[in-house]
């Protein structure tokens, strides 16, 4: 079980809003800075499964993971460098580079049906957690409206990766 | 007046056949779902898939696969055979929608 791991991510985007000066939540740079982190992490999470899983299905979701989370940095990126803001390092997205690390650290210890027990286990947990931060911390601070449009143009596909995920789980159980 | 009318009836009737011109027809893929989720086209008409997501999205049919489509991109393909296909981006199980086409001779 990877409850550590999936806690520190739950704990660092959830907790996101209380985390900055006078509760407002993130600003448009922290934002950013929590976005592309996030995509990073399960970029590297996919690649290390799409190398190791020997799964058809696991693969070809890791590849999906890599694929999509890496237009989303690419959009996140462009438009963050047009609106000329530099994404600014805040304790969300330390947390989430740690708590993608833990889960790099642990998935490389396993092998097998383990492994992909334990990455599918964790992209349902994380898609579920990103989600819940769109909704209840991203979308609401974002102050730029294109920065806002582009996080709830993202969603629908956190949505799509879960449901992808949560089919691919119910093999395992 | 009435010999241009008969002429033009008359011309008509050589002509065989109305047939409608070909038309396309617009697929939005946005939200990861295709919009409309059904269309009904007739043969010798163009459906285009046009990708407004953020990822790369495909067309994949029986007989029809469009390859990766990028954001802000479009596929083209000329309805010929006449049926109904269901379709599904392959990268993302959640997405399926159809179309039917037509004989170009129906009405």
């Amino acid at each position: 079980m990877q409850i550590k791991t999936l806690t520190a991510i739950a704990t660092a985007l959830l907790a996101a809003g209380a985390a900055y000066a006078d509760n407002a939540g993130p600003n448009d740079a922290q934002i950013a800075a929590i976005v592309v982190t996030a995509n990073s992490v399960d970029i590297d999470a996919g690649k290390l499964a799409e190398a190791q899983s020997d799964n058809k299905d696991v693969k070809a979701f890791a590849h999906q993971m890599v694929t999509d989370h890496t237009a989303v940095n690419k959009q996140a990126t462009d438009l963050v460098t047009r609106l000329k803001v530099t994404p600014e390092d805040n304790p969300t997205a330390k947390s989430l580079a740690q708590g993608g690390q833990a889960n790099m650290d642990k998935l490389k210890a396993l092998r097998g049906k383990a492994f992909d027990k334990a990455y599918i286990e964790h992209e349902v947990a994380y898609h579920q957690q990103v989600i819940d931060a769109l909704d209840k911390v991203l979308i609401p601070s974002a102050k730029n409206e294109e920065l806002k449009s582009t996080l709830v143009k993202v969603r629908p596909a956190f949505i799509a990766h879960l449901e992808h995920a949560k089919h691919i789980q119910a093999a395992y159980k | 007046m009435r010999r241009l009318f008969t002429g033009a009836l008359i011309g008509l009737a050589l002509a065989g056949p109305v047939r409608a011109a070909p038309q396309t027809h617009t697929v939005n893929i946005e939200g990861m779902a295709f919009r409309p989720a059904h269309l009904v086209v007739r043969a010798g008409d163009t459906i285009v898939w046009r990708n407004q997501d953020i990822v790369p999205h495909a067309v994949s049919a029986a007989g029809i696969a469009s390859g990766e489509i990028t954001s802000g991109k479009e596929w083209r393909y000329r309805a010929v055979k006449a049926g109904d296909f269901t379709y599904i981006c392959p990268y993302h199980p959640t997405m399926k929608a159809s179309f039917s086409v037509k004989p170009e001779s129906a009405k």
